[in-house]
């Protein structure tokens, strides 16, 4: 579902791109009108959504925006977003790469992309590079179409050309360039330490920004996105000083890696080398061809009937009539969008005057709006980078794309309620540390105001769990009043205990209650009270498993695996199944709270858990009941990979102890969860979460094993 | 209680092992000694006689007390670290006294390494000599693995390379680190359990699935995966075997029995089932830490089963 803030925005900017699209076909101009009005639109959308952030805070309603809500971290997200688009849009017209009506249009469509879908990969930091990246697809695909009609259509006469004298021309020509470019060595050392410098760079971005892994595809576009701006860039590449702040700047970047994300250094600056050596050949064979192909387009004469806006001269041609007299004052720069109306006007004036128009290079242009609007349609359109939905449409036989583990921050499926700490369970791996004995139970007037915010970005289901929710004097009130604003599934996350009182899980159920998640820890009394901290709460939780089915109601439970229970998860499935669960879940322990307390003898090792994991998870699939695992990367569950239960948890709002966290899929990939050196080889890598980042911590990765894109299930 | 015999012939040495148990202080036994005591071992009826140091193959007249305890019923076995027996003449020498079984001390698979631990540039490639003589000679030879700081990352290597090149080995004996009496505590050579745990499955694990069998001694039961079954001292209890050794040093004749094979416990061994079977923490809370423990709550029977089973 697509909520409406995008969809209007959505086709607001394709009345906006296809009028300026058309204006700049026939007129070779942008009106400045459609950007501000466009910019107008944009301002007062952000202003809304921000007045709507501040009242739903207070749980009060402005204005009707359906789903979309924007929670408080996307506003600077937005904004260095902005700023990035357009400190890239002014470098470009700066550098006079792009007209200054284009480089306005591109902010504009960054801007639009920003409200379209602020979940976009790599918002903030380098969607604007993608939308750049992507402006340059259509014309390659346009351009590598015609090229093999041409070359069909030239088939034919490939038979009758003399081989010999065309390899001996191609020999002599070779021969040439080199020549001439032999006094230049310096500065050609000069640009190969340049390119190797921002190709290593480039290799250490990838690294850091692991989303948005280029792979070959994605360097190809680089390629071609440095072979179509090479003029403008080789001029700075090849100066000395750029060179020095380029090296500075990739060693600054080497010992950044080297410290943070452990990189195998050495690899990658053979990485970097290698991109250099390739995109030296790419430049060569493809502008070669680029300009053969060109030559053969061009134009040998300018007649004066055919010089009309938008027709693009070679900059050989350019500098040529830039010399004329009567052009020199008239022409301005050149621009790989061809000419402007004042520009033609010039141009036809000498022609009629007896300008001579033979021998010059022209080509026939399709103004750059129309690829600045192609290329920032492809963005949201495909999210994630074009490279990963040419890999994915490849891969999926042209499934189309998808975009796993990345749902809409903006609209949540479930609402985590936390209530309060207390818990009359004393776990040996909990995660909630202290809170237990420093914050009280949230009154019901916080939680109700909760409840609506969640309700408000999406929500339609709701979890109330603690600390113990059980303990909470209000828990009844709070499930009718959940079910009254309209959440379908409430979900009662506990230690279990409560539940062996008969009549409490009746009030629960009446209440309006319709999940029960009770943990278990182990399949005998020793072990889970073990773990618990409390003898007697196993009879305890397994007799309220009991009221539960006896009652008909739905059962789902969790255990946590530690280094002291993994053995017995098999036994535990069985006891599981035996009570009837719809399912269950085993979840690694997360060191955090006083669970870090007991890491040094509580953690288990992954690669020993694994099979007991399996064999735990047999039990539930040969009784047909839904099993999941939680953060246990996919590399050490290759066979049971739908048991991943990342792949389902769904788009979550939390209330925790002080704070809300808006997105919790987003939180818990880049804060709670860590890949390793290895990952990006892996073919999960895009669904996979990793561990929680404090096993490698302590462990290192070497149990974690990329799986082959072959074995990939 | 069947015995086993620990005689310490030598304790000088040609290695310089970092984290050695038995430093050398000098000391050769003399003949009538060495002959005194295997015929008290031999009279009480001991199950074998292990010849062991210092480094054995220094002692002169190793070959000669070799088949004197052949000769009196006692199947001896040669604790060695491989570099005298690297000579194929001297190995011929103590086949020809009786010499059937060995067990060659390997800390590394990787040269340096191997070279660090033991102070000797040329010890693998010794080594290596050693085994191929052995197994040229028909000598049954094990492998003894000290589990230190700096091989706890490669255990499993060094299983398989040693597999891998000399199928012929059929026993791996895996000893952690004993840190009374050696240096290793200045080397930072101590491991913690947790640093070998995986390393030591996935060691224990390959051997087991290539029919291998090892045992695995001052490691606890709950560091010891999927083979509490495996461990020496467990062994022992479930089995109720002891041992005799003889020390070259102030300790002189010790007995070890039941009580030997009760290390450290902790509060966090009380829940655990395999307490009864397992002899708890080497050294405890003085090298090796209470607070690695956890209990484990998997079935002490089937464990005893095992090990009886395998007799």
């Amino acid at each position: 579902m697509i909520p409406g803030v995008s969809l209007f925005y959505f086709q607001l900017f394709l009345v906006l791109g296809l009028v300026a699209s058309l204006e700049d076909w026939r007129e070779r101009r942008i009106r400045n009108l459609w950007i501000l009005l466009g910019m107008l639109a944009c301002l007062l959308g952000l202003a809304a959504l921000l007045i709507n952030t501040l009242l739903g805070e207070r749980g009060v309603r402005f204005l009707d925006l359906g789903e979309y809500y924007l929670p408080w971290p996307f506003y600077p997200k937005v904004a260095a977003h902005l700023a990035l688009s357009l400190t890239a849009a002014l470098s470009l017209w700066r550098l006079e790469v792009w007209p200054a009506g284009d480089a306005k249009l591109f902010i504009l469509f960054s801007f639009f992309l920003a409200l379209i879908d602020p979940n976009l990969s790599g918002f903030p930091l380098l969607l604007f590079m993608v939308l750049l990246i992507n402006v340059f697809v259509p014309p390659g695909l346009l351009l590598a179409a015609e090229t093999l009609l041409l070359a069909c259509a030239r088939i034919p006469s490939l038979f009758k050309l003399d081989w010999g004298r065309e390899a001996k021309a191609a020999a002599h020509r070779t021969g040439v360039r080199l020549a001439q470019a032999w006094p230049h060595r310096a500065e050609y050392l000069v640009l190969g330490m340049n390119l190797f410098a921002l190709f290593f760079v480039l290799r250490l971005a990838e690294a850091r920004f692991q989303r948005l892994v280029l792979g070959p595809f994605g360097h190809l576009l680089v390629y071609l996105f440095l072979c179509a701006l090479w003029e403008r860039i080789s001029v700075l590449l090849r100066l000395k000083a750029a060179g020095i702040a380029a090296l500075a700047l990739a060693s600054l970047g080497a010992l950044f890696a080297s410290l943070h994300l452990r990189l195998d250094l050495l690899r990658e600056m053979a990485s970097g080398l290698r991109m250099a050596f390739n995109f030296g050949l790419f430049l060569s064979l493809a502008r070669g061809a680029f300009a053969a192909f060109l030559e053969r387009q061009s134009l040998a004469e300018l007649k004066e009937g055919e010089v009309r806006p938008g027709l693009l001269l070679s900059e050989e041609t350019w500098e040529r009539l830039k010399k004329e007299e009567a052009l020199s004052e008239k022409l301005g720069a050149w621009y790989p969008d061809g000419l402007s109306p004042e520009e033609t006007e010039a141009l036809r004036a000498w022609i009629a005057q007896g300008g001579r128009g033979a021998g010059f290079t022209a080509y026939r242009a399709i103004p750059f709006a129309v690829w600045l609007f192609l290329g920032a349609l492809l963005t949201p359109s495909f999210p994630g980078t074009v490279v990963s939905l040419l890999i994915s449409s490849f891969k999926e036989g042209g499934a189309g794309p998808s975009r796993p583990g990345t749902p809409l921050a903006i609209m949540n499926q479930r609402v985590d309620l936390k209530v309060g700490f207390r818990c009359n369970n004393l776990c040996k791996f909990c995660v909630q540390g202290d809170k237990r004995e420093r914050l009280p139970a949230k009154p019901l007037e916080d939680l109700a105001r909760a409840l609506a915010r969640g309700r408000r970005s999406g929500a339609r289901g709701v979890v109330i769990t603690g600390g113990e929710p059980t303990l909470h004097k209000g828990i009844l009130e709070l499930a009718r009043l959940a079910r009254s604003l309209g959440f379908e599934t409430v979900q009662v996350q506990s230690n279990g205990r409560f539940f062996c009182y008969e009549s409490f899980v009746s009030s629960l159920s009446e209440a309006g209650v319709t999940e029960f998640s009770p943990s278990l820890h182990g399949s005998r009394p020793e072990i889970h009270d073990f773990l618990t901290g409390v003898p007697g709460s196993f009879l305890q939780t397994v007799a309220g498993m009991r009221n539960v089915k006896r009652k008909g109601l739905r059962l789902l439970t969790n255990t946590v695996i530690t280094k002291a229970n993994y053995r017995d998860l098999p036994e535990i499935a069985r006891l599981l199944v035996s009570l009837g669960v719809e399912q269950y879940q085993f979840a690694f322990m997360h060191v955090s709270g006083r669970a870090a307390l007991n890491k040094e003898w509580l953690l288990a090792r992954k690669a020993l858990v694994e099979p007991w994991v399996k064999r735990g998870l047999d039990v539930g699939l040969a009784a047909g009941r839904r099993v999941m695992t939680e953060a246990i990367p996919y590399c050490l569950m290759r066979g049971y990979e739908d048991c991943v239960a990342e792949r389902i948890i769904p788009a979550t709002i939390i209330f925790d102890a002080e704070t809300v966290i808006e997105d919790y899929t987003r939180a818990r990939r880049a804060e709670g969860k860590a890949k390793g050196p290895l990952c990006p080889g892996c073919a999960w890598f895009e669904e996979c979460e990793g561990p929680w980042r404090e096993y490698p911590e302590m462990f290192g990765w070497d149990e974690f094993v990329p799986v082959e894109k072959a074995c990939k299930r | 209680m069947a015995e086993l015999a620990y005689l310490q012939v030598a304790r000088v040495c040609n290695q310089r092992c970092l984290f050695c148990s038995n430093p050398p202080n000098g000391r050769i036994i003399s003949w009538e000694e060495a002959a005194a005591l295997v015929d008290s071992f031999a009279e009480r009826g001991a199950s074998g006689l292990i010849l062991t140091g210092g480094e054995p193959t220094l002692f002169a007249e190793l070959p000669r007390l070799v088949a004197y305890a052949k000769s009196k019923g006692l199947d001896p076995r040669l604790i060695t670290n491989g570099q005298r027996t690297a000579q194929p003449g001297y190995l011929r020498t103590l086949r020809e006294a009786g010499l059937e079984h060995m067990h060659v001390s390997v800390h590394s698979h990787l040269p340096e390494a191997q070279a660090r631990l033991t102070g000797n540039p040329g010890s693998l490639a010794n080594i290596r000599r050693t085994l191929e003589g052995a197994f040229g000679l028909g000598i049954r030879v094990d492998i003894n693995t000290v589990i230190n700081k700096a091989n706890s990352g490669h255990l499993s290597a060094l299983a398989r390379r040693l597999v891998g090149e000399h199928p012929f080995l059929r026993h791996f004996v895996w000893n952690n680190l004993d840190p009374l009496m050696t240096q290793a505590s200045l080397e930072g050579l101590i491991p913690r359990l947790r640093d070998f745990e995986l390393e030591l499955h996935r060691a224990m694990a390959f051997l087991d699935s290539c029919g291998r069998t090892f045992r695995v001694e001052r490691v606890p039961l709950c560091y010891m995966s999927d083979f509490p079954h495996r461990s020496t001292e467990t062994r022992k209890i479930v089995k109720g075997e002891g041992r005799r050794i003889f020390f070259l040093d102030e300790k002189g004749l010790k007995v070890q029995g039941r009580a030997s094979w009760t290390y450290g416990k902790s509060g966090s061994c009380r829940p655990c089932s395999l307490s009864p079977l397992c002899a708890g923490l080497y050294q405890m809370d003085r090298y090796y830490s209470s607070g690695e423990l956890c209990p484990v709550f998997s079935s002490p029977q089937e464990v005893a089963r095992r090990i009886l089973e395998e007799g």
